[in-house]
């Protein structure tokens, strides 16, 4: 009940801010639209061969999957820095719920707030388009939501080094980049390798799952229950892993008495 | 419950690669219901390491730190509801949100319900001079005025224990006067308040006890009323005496008050004397008149200022060290 009431604060507070700075609100949607529109005219000139899904199909996932990789695994580390460098950090770690939920409560806002803003831009650009798309929108929304949960795991891990390092966008770039060069690179082949490698590395399952779902015919893929297994334990991992690691850093911060320094 | 914040035996000790600087040795402070703590101490003194470690957001090597009965760190959930705090070097509230905007979001994160934030929001707002600046971005406002926003956010949730770190720090004297009736009438609702203070006649007319702190050791802990009486009775006493006096008379009170300093501006004379050097006070002031100079003015009182002084001395390579080490710290290498 309170993490609602925490997520609920912090979509009112983005809302607020958005409402405060109007420019840079419209600035990023006018952004990701953009963004998106040269992931589709690229994918429309320069389609992987062999792949029958259309320029919009390729382009949707991808362009889903680079926004949700760039919130989740940065925002966190993002609003560490952002919060230590204001002086509102120590203010904000003097709520009860502990800084690991309260970090939670705030990427659950990100991502919901992305969500909104990704829909209305699909939605101008597919009445732009006219292109009809079919997806089926559970197993979708599984897909991406599992594989979120193991990204947020990534996320908590940046935060993790941002809490002791204090300045580490460039790693959180890099990793960024690195999730969508996984992504490109394994995402699209099913050899063994790359089953192994799925099962261990984050997002590259995830991936998969949802090229299949969106390909031509949108059928549920016969290796469903497996591979969503396979998906399940991979962001359960990343996740533990990660919360592990913030807990760790910010009991190491406190014992060094940095937690408010940037 | 007799004691609110109960700070005992907490040592702390910063450690670099560098070196290890020790921050709090064996520091000892309990705060009690409607009683308001001023903690003082130069600059490094371990002042603000305290307040942190009864935050909870700095881990002490050894040593209790109690909030109401509760440890802040192996019971967060119990202990933080019942603690409100303002840090020195930090906004404290987000500058893009207005106050009643900060008010709002800091309550539902504490977990107050929306019915008991729009209920506490315009009598705190008032209290604390804000009604009208409420709506305006934070950053629009003065530094008073966001200071003051700020003790309005550690008290929305109606803690228990007020912690706060140079609150006054930077304000004029009315913001100032503001945070002090607020904490005072905050203290008469049976409040427990420590505050961290470099403004000694701020701390001597707000707080009910006195706790001075150098190099991370507390050197004296007492009631205010108390403590400055017990430095009464060595102080010095001025005189301010009418006219210039001549030498023979300063030559014959020099002899009779061992350690008398004597300065004049051409118009008037002012002697300074401490009872611990020998004749009583008392006696200057008739000496001063047998030899035909009047009395203007006299000071005896005993103020917070002086009896830091005696205590912590000169301490400017202290501070200096402690700023070294606290350049030292902001870098995370």
């Amino acid at each position: 009940m309170h993490l609602l009431r925490m997520i609920r604060a912090e979509l009112v507070k983005g809302l607020q801010v958005s409402v405060r700075y109007p420019i840079e609100f419209i600035a990023s949607m006018v952004g990701l639209g953009v963004i998106y529109l040269a992931v589709y005219w690229t994918n429309r000139a320069l389609i992987t061969p062999g792949l029958t899904a259309s320029p919009l199909v390729w382009s949707l996932v991808g362009f889903l999957m680079w926004y949700y990789v760039a919130i989740v695994v940065g925002s966190l580390s993002t609003s560490l820095q952002n919060e230590a460098t204001e002086g509102t950090l120590e203010q904000l770690l003097l709520t009860s719920a502990g800084p690991a939920r309260l970090l939670f409560a705030r990427l659950v806002a990100i991502v919901l707030r992305g969500s909104l803003e990704v829909l209305l831009i699909f939605g101008g650009l597919i009445l732009l388009t006219r292109v009809h798309l079919v997806c089926r929108a559970v197993p979708s929304l599984m897909v991406m939501g599992l594989s979120m949960i193991g990204l947020a795991g990534l996320g908590f891990a940046l935060a993790a080094l941002t809490l002791l390092y204090k300045r580490v966008s460039g790693l959180v770039g890099l990793f960024t980049l690195g999730m969508l060069v996984m992504m490109g690179v394994l995402g699209g082949r099913q050899d063994t390798l790359v089953q192994v490698l799925a099962a261990v590395l984050p997002l590259v399952q995830g991936s998969r799952l949802m090229q299949q779902l969106f390909s031509s015919g949108m059928p549920v893929p016969a290796a469903w229950v497996p591979q969503m297994l396979t998906l399940t334990l991979n962001s359960a991992g990343y996740l533990i892993a990660g919360l592990v690691l913030f807990s760790f850093a910010d009991r190491r911060a406190r014992q060094r008495g940095i937690i408010g320094q940037f | 419950m007799t004691v609110l914040l109960e700070v005992s035996s907490l040592r702390k000790v910063y450690r670099s690669r560098a070196r290890m600087t020790p921050a709090l040795d064996g520091v000892s402070v309990e705060v009690r219901p409607g009683e308001i703590v001023g903690l003082l101490g130069p600059n490094g003194a371990g002042k603000t390491t305290l307040v942190k470690c009864a935050c909870g957001l700095i881990l002490p090597d050894s040593g209790r730190v109690q909030v109401a009965g509760y440890d802040p760190v192996t019971e967060r959930s119990t202990a933080l509801p019942q603690l409100g705090a303002v840090l020195e070097g930090n906004r404290n509230i987000y500058w893009q949100l207005s106050p009643r905007q900060n008010l709002w979001y800091f309550g539902r994160l504490r977990g107050v319900p929306d019915a008991t934030i729009a209920q506490r929001t315009q009598p705190l707002l008032a209290s604390l001079g804000l009604s009208e600046h409420a709506d305006q971005p934070a950053r629009t406002l003065s530094r008073g005025t966001q200071q003051r926003a700020s003790v309005a956010v550690a008290l929305i949730h109606d803690p228990s224990v007020l912690l706060l770190d140079e609150p006054t720090l930077g304000l004029d004297v009315s913001s100032t006067e503001a945070i002090v009736r607020q904490l005072r009438r905050l203290a008469g609702e049976g409040k427990g308040i420590l505050v961290t203070t470099h403004q000694l006649e701020v701390a001597e007319g707000l707080c009910d006890r006195i706790a001075i702190i150098r190099q991370g050791r507390i050197l004296l802990n007492e009631p205010t009323p108390q403590l400055l009486r017990r430095f009464e009775a060595d102080r010095a006493t001025v005189v301010c005496a009418a006219g210039v006096l001549r030498a023979e008379d300063i030559t014959r009170l020099s002899s009779a008050y061992p350690g008398l300093r004597v300065k004049t501006n051409g118009n008037d004379t002012w002697l300074r004397y401490s009872a611990r050097d020998g004749a009583a006070p008392e006696s200057l002031f008739v000496d001063l008149w047998r030899a035909g100079y009047a009395i203007r003015s006299f000071d005896r009182s005993a103020s917070l200022r002086e009896v830091y002084l005696q205590v912590v001395g000169d301490t400017a390579g202290e501070s200096e060290r402690a700023d070294n080490h606290a350049l030292a710290q902001d870098d995370p290498r």
